[in-house]
């Protein structure tokens, strides 16, 4: 056994993992070699030291704080204790529904043209009309159908989305 | 369910009673979940100092020890229910001990000021007048211990963190090769290479110093 194989399985000698021959090979370079033998008694010795360190022991008032933490959590309602995650949800819905609907944005070809092309083939296939708010002096501002994606609630919520609402914009507002 | 720690527990006042110390821990994780609030009082007072230990061997910082385990107390609560009772309780333990100092040491390499912080709590405990440690020592020998006290734990404090807490598990907590590899979620072939090559630092880091 050569220095670079003793440190190898150093680990295991230390454990007693290795079988008789290997261990005895493993004992006859510690034998032979001075430089694994320090190697070793360094390890030992330090480790021996590291065992004999007292033990650190808890602080004076740590059962106290430990007990006034666990009758704070115990009196935190289940619920408020899921209040962040669902708050976290909930931002992610939102910006994933407003995201939707810039994405299906009708009017706005030249700034998401795959998009638009998108929503009017769906509302082709499912049959799907899209809500407008018309403005007077003949603009409309459409929006998507969010309700294709709730298949439950897309009949009743469906036919209040898709009513267009008209709305005459005064000429001054217009520049007329 | 209503909690209960004697809050004698770490107070230096007297002991309470522990009906469940003969327990083994499997009973007294059973009692509680069937209602018996004390019985967390007794896992409390049995893995306080073990826990306090080694989080403190692996992050070098006592008072943040301190804190952590009683996150790993509140952590225990608030999930004991859902603990597979088939598996060791101590193995649970440890493995929520151990993630929590490794995400502080995570933490503290990615923040300079809290290593900062931890530093100079170290150096200040570390300076503080000899003889209150133990007035029944000599001078020398007390010296002769404390550097010898600094210098094992600079030593392990200088090893990488995956090889620190296999090597804290092992040397000083005693854990199985088996015991380290639930703790840590690593295979054996991991933990004993890993074990190996956190003996051969140490020894290599501490050879020098003890000449």
């Amino acid at each position: 056994m050569n220095c670079r194989s003793f440190r190898q399985h150093y680990s295991d000698f230390l454990d007693g993992l290795l079988d008789e021959p290997a261990t005895a090979l493993a004992r006859r370079h510690l034998a032979d070699c001075p430089a694994c033998d320090r190697f070793d008694a360094a390890f030992r010795a330090g480790v021996g030291a590291l065992r004999a360190l007292p033990a650190v022991e808890p602080s004076h008032g740590f059962g106290a704080r430990l007990a006034r933490r666990l009758r704070r959590e115990a009196a935190t309602p289940a619920l408020q204790q899921w209040s962040g995650a669902a708050g976290a949800l909930l931002v992610v819905a939102v910006v994933g529904v407003t995201g939707w609907e810039y994405l299906t944005r009708a009017d706005q070809p030249s700034r998401r043209p795959a998009a638009a092309g998108r929503r009017r083939g769906e509302a082709e296939v499912g049959g799907i009309r899209p809500a407008a708010l018309r403005l007077g002096n003949d603009s409309t501002i459409r929006f998507g159908d969010p309700f294709h994606l709730i298949p439950a609630a897309a009949d009743t919520q469906r036919a209040l989305y898709a009513t267009e609402l008209r709305f005459d914009m005064p000429a001054a507002w217009a520049g007329r | 369910m209503a909690f209960t720690v004697t809050e004698a527990v770490g107070t230096g006042r007297p002991a309470p009673a522990r009906p469940y110390e003969t327990w083994d821990d499997a009973r007294v994780v059973g009692a509680f979940l069937g209602g018996n609030p004390p019985a967390f009082t007794e896992l409390v007072v049995r893995y306080q100092t073990r826990l306090l230990n080694f989080i403190y061997r692996t992050i070098g910082d006592r008072e943040r020890a301190e804190d952590l385990v009683q996150e790993v107390f509140i952590r225990v609560h608030r999930h004991l229910h859902r603990f597979d009772q088939s598996k060791k309780f101590s193995t649970w333990v440890y493995t929520i001990a151990s993630n929590l100092a490794k995400n502080e040491l995570r933490n503290r390499s990615r923040n300079p000021l809290v290593l900062f912080q931890a530093i100079k709590t170290q150096w200040e405990s570390d300076h503080r007048p000899v003889q209150f440690e133990d007035s029944s020592s000599r001078p020398d020998d007390l010296y002769r211990k404390r550097h010898l006290r600094e210098l094992v734990e600079w030593s392990v404090a200088q090893l990488p963190e995956h090889h620190r807490v296999v090597f804290v598990l092992r040397e000083l907590e005693g854990k199985s090769y088996e015991e380290i590899a639930d703790i840590t979620r690593c295979n054996l072939g991991t933990v004993k290479s890993r074990l190996n090559r956190a003996r051969a630092s140490f020894a290599a880091i501490i050879a020098p110093l003890l000449d």
